[in-house]
Formats: C-alpha cells, sequence, structure tokens
C-alpha cells in the first residue's frame, strides 16, 4: 500500500510539471467552404534586471557595478524599453553629511545616464569610478548612497 | 520498488527546483530600483621605517613602524649614529631629503600606507682631537634648563640648576646633539660636526651646524632648546686655558669663602695695627 501511495504521488508530481499553452480559441462553423478567421493578441512583456547593492574596495577607482539587462521581451516593434538611472554623485559620510566622495556610474562609452534596449539579451555593463584623487581627499569613514533605476515603455524616436 | 519511487521523487524535486539570480528584476508592473553603494575608509595608516645606522621617532617613540591619523601631517625625528649623517630619505619612492631640517621631517597629509626609507653614510673626521665640551642650556626666553640630559654622540651629562653641563673627551667627527628632560623626552635636537680650526660656529643650509676649533681645544658652548624642539648653538669658544673640573664656587660655599677672606683681611689689618702702635710706643719711652 505504501509503495502504491509513493508511485501514485510521485507520477502526480511528474504531471503537475507540465506547462501550460497559450493557445487562441478558434470558431468554425459546419459548412465545408466556410473561411476562418483567426485573431489575437499578446499583451508587451518584459523583464530587466538591474545592479545590485555594491560595496567598494578603498582606493578602487573602478568597481564592477554589474548590469542592466533585458532577460525576457516581447514589445511592440516601435516601441522600446528605456532604464534611466538617478543619482546626486555623492557617497555621503554616514556620521557627518557634509562630509563626501564623488563618484559616477558609467558604461563602455562614459558616464551613465539612460540607455534603450529592444529586445531580450541587451545589456549594459556598468561601473562605478571614484577617481585617485578624491579617494586621497577622503576622511575616514563609512559611506553611501542610493541610485534609482527607472525602466520606461516608450515609442522608438 | 522503493528505491525507484525514491528516485523518482528526487527527479521530480530537482526538476521544480529554481536558481536564485544575484540581480534585481523589474517586471512589467514595477517601474523603479535602487542599490546601494557603499565604502569604508579607514582612520589610520600603517608607516613603515626602512634605516640602517639611523633611527626614527615620532610622538616621542623611537620604532620602524608607525600607525598614523589619516590626513594628519605627522612630523619625524631621524637621528643618525654617531660618527653618520642622514644622507638620503624617501617616502614611497619620492625623493624628501631637503625637506629634513635639523633632522625633523613634517610629512603631508597621510591617505595611504607609507614607507620611510632612510640611507645615512659615514663621516671620517679629519683628525684624532678630542675637546672637552662645557656650556650652558637655556629655553628661548633664557631661562636656564636644568635636570636635562645632553647627549652629544652617546655621551650624557645632565645639567645643573642653573643649566651648565660638562662632557669630556668628544671626539672631532659628526654628532647628534640631543637634549631629553627628566621624563625622557626629547626637547631639542640638532647635529653637529666639529673640524679642526679657527673657533667658530657656522649653521649648515640643512640645520646642522659646523663646530671648528684648534686641536684638542676646550670648548664652551650655549645651546638654546626652541619650541619647535630644535637646539640653537649660539657661541663657541674656546676655553682650553679654563680648568674643567668641577666649575667656579657659587652660592654657599662662595659667601663663606668671602667671609672667610674678609675675616683674614681684618685679622691681618688688626695685626698690622697693633704692631704699628706697639712700635710707636717703644720710639715714645722716657730716657
Amino acid at each position: 500500500m505504501k509503495k502504491l501511495m509513493a508511485a501514485f504521488l510521485a507520477l502526480s508530481l511528474l504531471a503537475s510539471m507540465s506547462t501550460t499553452a497559450f493557445a487562441a480559441e478558434i470558431d468554425q462553423d459546419d459548412s465545408p467552404n466556410s473561411e476562418a478567421i483567426i485573431t489575437t493578441s499578446i499583451s508587451p512583456t518584459y523583464t530587466v534586471s538591474i545592479p545590485g547593492d555594491t560595496n567598494v574596495t578603498f582606493k578602487n577607482t573602478e568597481t564592477d557595478f554589474g548590469s542592466i539587462k533585458v532577460i525576457a521581451a516581447q514589445i511592440d516593434p516601435d516601441k522600446q524599453i528605456r532604464v534611466s538611472l538617478s543619482t546626486d554623485g555623492k557617497l555621503e559620510n554616514q556620521v557627518d553629511s557634509t562630509k563626501t566622495i564623488p563618484y559616477t556610474v558609467n558604461d563602455a562609452d562614459g558616464e551613465f545616464a539612460t540607455g534603450v534596449y529592444l529586445k531580450a539579451g541587451d545589456q549594459t555593463d556598468l561601473t562605478i569610478n571614484i577617481t585617485q584623487a578624491d579617494w586621497n581627499a577622503a576622511y575616514a569613514g563609512s559611506y553611501s548612497d542610493k541610485v534609482i533605476f527607472t525602466v520606461s515603455y516608450e515609442e522608438i524616436n | 520498488m522503493k528505491k525507484i519511487t525514491v528516485w523518482l521523487l528526487c527527479f521530480c524535486m530537482v526538476c521544480v527546483c529554481s536558481v536564485t539570480a544575484f540581480a534585481q528584476i523589474i517586471s512589467q508592473n514595477e517601474m523603479e530600483g535602487s542599490a546601494v553603494i557603499s565604502v569604508t575608509v579607514p582612520d589610520s595608516h600603517t608607516l613603515t621605517v626602512v634605516a640602517e645606522h639611523a633611527q626614527v621617532m615620532y610622538k616621542g617613540q623611537w620604532d620602524k613602524s608607525f600607525s598614523v591619523e589619516r590626513l594628519s601631517e605627522p612630523t619625524l625625528l631621524i637621528r643618525p649614529e654617531d660618527g653618520y649623517k642622514v644622507s638620503k630619505v624617501t617616502l614611497n619612492g619620492e625623493d624628501v631629503t631637503a625637506q629634513v631640517i635639523g633632522g625633523y621631517y613634517t610629512m603631508g597629509p597621510v591617505y595611504e600606507e607609507k614607507t620611510l626609507v632612510v640611507e645615512a653614510k659615514a663621516v671620517f673626521p679629519n683628525s684624532d682631537s678630542t675637546h672637552d665640551i662645557s656650556g650652558t642650556v637655556t629655553d628661548e626666553n633664557g631661562n636656564p634648563v636644568s635636570d636635562a640630559t645632553v647627549d652629544i654622540g652617546g655621551q650624557t651629562t645632565t645639567t645643573d640648576e642653573d643649566g651648565n653641563f660638562k662632557i669630556p673627551d668628544v671626539p672631532d667627527g659628526y654628532h647628534p646633539v640631543t637634549i631629553t628632560d627628566e621624563d625622557g623626552n626629547v626637547i631639542g635636537y640638532t647635529e653637529i660636526e666639529i673640524t679642526e680650526g679657527e673657533p667658530g660656529v657656522t649653521k649648515n643650509p640643512d640645520g646642522s651646524y659646523t663646530l671648528t676649533a684648534p686641536q684638542d681645544a676646550g670648548l664652551g658652548l650655549e645651546l638654546t632648546v626652541t619650541a619647535d624642539g630644535r637646539i640653537s648653538v649660539d657661541s663657541l669658544k674656546d676655553i682650553t686655558s679654563e680648568p674643567f673640573g668641577p666649575g667656579p664656587h657659587t652660592g654657599e660655599d662662595s659667601q663663606i669663602s668671602l667671609w672667610i677672606s674678609l675675616m683674614l683681611l681684618s685679622a691681618g689689618t688688626i695685626l698690622i695695627l697693633l704692631l704699628a702702635n706697639r712700635r710707636n710706643k717703644t720710639t715714645k719711652e722716657p730716657r
């Protein structure tokens, strides 16, 4: 009995892994010579990954900050995904906010502000950059700053 | 049967397991995401000293490794061994020899680990002359510095209440001069080179002094300790003809000597008067 139950459970798990198929309903009348019109509509969907929290090692002038990457996308042909970065460019001392360390978020072409993406797989690699002179002038302590990534869906210009 | 069942269950669990991705996901229904950038800047850095025939002092400590507060500008004292002179000083490879004045070197703001390399070369005297050195140590206000240890080339003595000191048999050559207080704190430093010549003292651009003196001459020095921890050699005299033993009597001893002298003088005067009086009496005796 136990064996039968275990086997039954296993088979049930296998069966439950089936994927639901997206299909459109087809209506067809009984006339042998009539035409059938098939219509369907698919809503745009996309999934974007952005960099996570990052700790910069002291005196590193360039630190890997991860990537903005379109993981999945089903978008209209005349539309694009735009990802914008918002930052004040200053790491702020957690004890004395008047003490700051300037930084920039860069891509391969320089300081990054915004990027556009059309399909899954499109990505932008980012780095956090602090100059040596700014490191040399930095006061002791812990610093941090929050950057905001904003994703929008818009028409291609 | 059991094994087959277990294998089937495991296979099912593996298939339904998901892998966690290191990134943030923004789906169509979310418009914003954020990330925090953080960094920690250390509050001190290590200063490492590499020196042969020399030693370095920072905050009263002679050592080869110091912890220096970040962005501070530490002042170091670089002292060569007796008979040696500092020839080159580099900081993280940069030559800073010209910035060492009278043995003192003040660094710029410290923002990283530092390595100080000190090179010293031997200075050979041009004669085998030796000198008995005596003198006085005062501060910038002219007040005597008492109970201070004067070290000239490793030979030491202590100043008396009037700031006087005596050090015998100091040879010609290059010597560091250090004055420390009762607690062992360095209150004055300089370097002198004694060479043969007419009595004189010359201050060099690097803050050291050249003392010229006749062979085996006794030297009298006036030393002034300045607020920034340096020694100024104000004058040099050839005092060969003066006795180098215990100094002139001062204080109570001199007063006692004066009284004895006065008493002896008075006694002598009275004796002379008595003799003169007796002679007069003998001359006037009636016939």
